[in-house]
């Protein structure tokens, strides 16, 4: 089993808990069927709010190493923001070139900045935790047969 | 925690640690020259502050003491600085695609460290990396420009991935320092294309990034210098 990072940048909030918990609910059947499908399991989820959504992390074992491409392919399964992925795309094409790809490739920004000043920054929230809760319990229980 | 030979000197007292107290252990015993034990003496004494005329007769006046058993000898709680270690991964980025054949794209990975005393880290940590972030970007700029491919009209994008405390060490003294433990450079010529990894770069990327580094460490000490203990 390999371990792999897979970054979320969602772009959209909820305007009331019950939408929060209906955004982790299908969050946790996207998690479901990509494990199923993919052959890998998320062991662990953070999920912070920013300024124009959430950034989650997650941490998944993997039956086998996940190229740049698929991390990427799962990501935009997973809801992740379409421009954010085709930008990481582009720098995977240097890696499809036989490039080394960098560290870095795959970021979120914890602290984004416009020309040196703080523009959002990432925290734990109500809605940060009622979708971290929500998300990781529904696709536990569905791992293990019980959803 | 620190071991002192106690002498009274003058009604003040003098801390002389194991080391410095062999020094007249071992003329006592015969083992030095006189010569050295007064050289090696007088420089211990001339960091503890004792007035330059004074310094070979109070060298004399504790050997006569610690011949005389006329000293105590006591453990110090030695006091640090608790120093926080902070880790950074900064990105930065240009891209410019509004006219064609005059495409520009470009990213910066910069990964570093710098030390401050934890109590002013955890007091000032959001205005410290605010001040970290204004000079990564500025330096990056700088660095663009001073290649050619800096286009104001650009849109930009730039960000910490990570700014935390790995590690929190204790420290004689206050130590603000930094250091850079990587910086690549990504460039591509047209905004449909992909980012080619430019090693040739590094250098002069680093230099800027290393001179930002070095005003904000100025900062730094400003800052935090104060918060010893």
């Amino acid at each position: 089993m390999k371990s792999e990072r897979i970054l979320v940048d969602i772009d959209y909030k909820a305007d009331s808990k019950e939408k929060m918990v209906k955004i982790a609910e299908d969050f946790a059947v996207k998690m479901y069927y990509t494990s199923k499908i993919l052959g890998l399991e998320f062991r662990s989820m953070e999920v912070y709010e920013t300024a124009k959504g959430f950034h989650i992390y997650l941490d998944a074992e993997s039956k086998r190493p996940l190229t740049p491409l698929e991390i990427i392919i799962i990501q935009l399964a997973l809801g992740s923001d379409y421009k954010r992925e085709l930008f990481n795309l582009r720098r995977a094409r240097a890696w499809l070139d036989g490039e080394d790809l960098d560290p870095n490739w795959n970021v979120l920004y914890k602290y984004k900045y416009n020309h040196g000043r703080l523009a959002s920054n990432e925290h734990e929230t109500e809605y940060s935790r009622i979708f971290k809760n929500h998300a990781f319990s529904i696709y536990t229980e569905k791992m293990r047969g019980e959803g | 925690m620190k071991r002192c030979f106690y002498i009274d000197y003058l009604g003040t007292e003098i801390c002389l640690e194991p080391k410095e107290y062999e020094v007249w252990e071992a003329y006592s015993r015969g083992e030095i020259p006189y010569s050295e034990f007064v050289e090696r003496a007088i420089d211990i004494l001339r960091r503890k502050d004792v007035p330059r005329g004074r310094l070979r007769s109070t060298a004399m006046y504790i050997l006569g003491k610690l011949e005389r058993g006329e000293y105590r000898e006591e453990e110090e709680i030695e006091e640090y600085v608790r120093t926080a270690v902070v880790e950074f991964d900064w990105t930065g980025r240009t891209e410019y695609c509004r006219r064609s054949g005059h495409d520009i794209v470009t990213e910066c990975y910069v990964s570093g460290m710098f030390t401050c005393p934890e109590e002013c880290f955890n007091e000032k940590q959001n205005t410290i990396r605010d001040r970290l972030a204004e000079h990564l970007w500025d330096a990056y700029k700088k660095f663009l420009e001073n290649e050619y491919i800096y286009i104001r009209e650009s849109d930009t994008s730039e960000g910490f991935s990570r700014f935390e405390v790995v590690d929190v060490i204790e420290t004689e003294e206050v130590e603000i320092r930094f250091e850079i433990y990587s910086v690549a450079f990504y460039r591509g010529n047209s905004c449909g294309g992909e980012l080619r990894h430019l090693s040739y770069y590094i250098k002069p990327l680093e230099g800027f990034m290393y001179d930002s580094l070095m005003e904000f460490i100025k900062w730094l000490r400003e800052e935090c210098g104060g918060y010893e203990i």
